[in-house]
């Protein structure tokens, strides 16, 4: 590939990480729920994918391989971490319960409250195909892990947020009737 | 909850995200029609899909987020950047003096933007949802929407508004009861560009537990759900203001 090429596709290259960037920024928040650690993990996953961009074969799956590498650079992180155990089954506690605390009485703290506490190998599945719209195929390949583990942790995150949320919103809003003559 | 035995929580979520074959979607099809407890597994599934798609819609950087992408800025750029925000902040602190009057409406306006890509951009499009029946929430929302529409319409300005509510907010809706019916109804004759919505999970689940139909204030339109509704105009670029 002569200069002109390498310059021109590392050019749009950039272009089309930045266009990524709010969404990367989004599913590190979804997974960190940190605003500050998202904004370096979104920017760790852009400078890593600008120097390897060498690497993507198939400019075509640049998404996919964009949020492995963020999910390579959340893994780093936390394992760099000595308060972190074990990436797979760490469970965030925050203290907060949905029923009595007054800030979580809404649909949007509810639900990032029960995302939060999903194992983190749940959670990460769970995000990549309910906001980022992947195929189980494509989040295989991003998380390096079999497709019947993909369905078996979103089938686990969804049930725990079935029996937390739909229960949590019966409980919540309890309904005043009022007779209509 | 019920369990259909035929089909694990696996395929049902496949079926959901669209990962099976026409056939096998095709046979999950014929069994609904047959099985209101698989309808409820599935309506289940996709409301918490529901759910996570909208409590992390708007989490996106700031659009006036600086790139990043080189970091390399030179000494002079810094300089004129910092003076910069040195007149930013005493501008907005001017600013805030003079319009301090106003901060209530004013933070509700920070809210508002522009719906892209639609023909006319002129237009805002503001949705305003309760889902309390605290009197002082409906006091704030009603004052806002009136607030909203007159001041637009003074300015010759358009704009649309979608009012909706869902569990107990449903109250504000109820005709016959609510206390503020008379100036909705007020409003609503008024102003052609504000719209009554209520949630039609919340009606279908007060009518079950009740038997009773519940009967909405005139020009009140009932939407599939709540959820749905606000999910579908922020996808349509709708401002979203939780009162």
């Amino acid at each position: 590939m002569n200069p002109l090429n390498l310059l021109l596709k590392n050019r749009e290259l950039k272009q089309q990480l930045e266009q990524l960037r709010p969404r990367l920024y989004r599913l590190a928040f979804s997974w960190s729920q940190n605003h500050a650690l998202s904004d370096d993990l979104t920017q760790d996953t852009i400078i890593k994918a600008l120097k390897n961009y060498q690497q993507l074969n198939d400019t075509k799956k640049l998404d996919s391989w964009a949020f492995s590498i963020l999910h390579n650079c959340y893994c780093d992180y936390f394992r760099q971490n000595k308060n972190f155990d074990d990436i797979d089954n760490y469970e965030f506690e925050d203290g907060h319960q949905p029923d009595t605390d007054y800030e979580h009485n809404s649909v949007t703290h509810a639900v990032r409250a029960a995302v939060n506490k999903l194992p983190t190998n749940q959670c990460q599945v769970l995000t990549l195909i309910d906001l980022e719209g992947f195929s189980y195929a494509e989040v295989s390949q991003i998380l390096d892990i079999p497709i019947g583990t993909v369905m078996s942790r979103l089938c686990r995150a969804r049930q725990t947020l079935t029996s937390k949320l739909l229960d949590y919103s019966d409980k919540t809003q309890p309904v005043n009737l009022r007779r209509i003559k | 909850m019920k369990y259909n035995n035929n089909y694990s929580d696996e395929i049902l979520n496949a079926y959901i995200d669209n990962e099976l074959s026409h056939d096998e979607r095709e046979q999950i099809l014929s069994a609904l029609r047959q099985d209101k407890d698989l309808t409820q597994r599935i309506c289940d599934l996709q409301k918490v899909r529901g759910l996570v798609q909208l409590a992390f819609a708007h989490e996106t950087l700031a659009n006036n987020q600086p790139n990043k992408i080189n970091p390399h800025v030179s000494t002079g750029y810094r300089f004129v950047a910092g003076v910069l925000l040195i007149f930013g902040v005493f501008i907005g602190w001017f600013a805030n003096q003079a319009y301090r009057t106003e901060s209530d409406h004013l933070k509700l306006a920070e809210h508002i933007r522009k719906v892209p890509g639609t023909k006319n951009n002129n237009t805002w499009h503001v949705m305003l949802h309760v889902s309390n029946n605290d009197p002082r929430r409906f006091d704030v929302l009603l004052s806002e929407t009136e607030y909203l529409l007159q001041s637009h319409k003074e300015k010759n300005q358009a704009i649309e508004i979608e009012l909706l509510a869902n569990g107990k907010g449903i109250d504000l809706l109820q005709d016959g009861t609510s206390a503020q019916a008379e100036k909705l109804v007020m409003l609503t004759n008024k102003f052609s560009n504000l719209t009554l919505s209520a949630c039609g999970v919340t009606l279908e689940r007060l009518e079950k537990e009740t038997g009773h139909q519940f009967v909405l204030l005139p020009k009140t339109k009932i939407v599939r759900s709540a959820i749905y509704q606000v999910t579908k105009r922020q996808k349509e670029g709708w401002s979203y203001i939780r009162i």
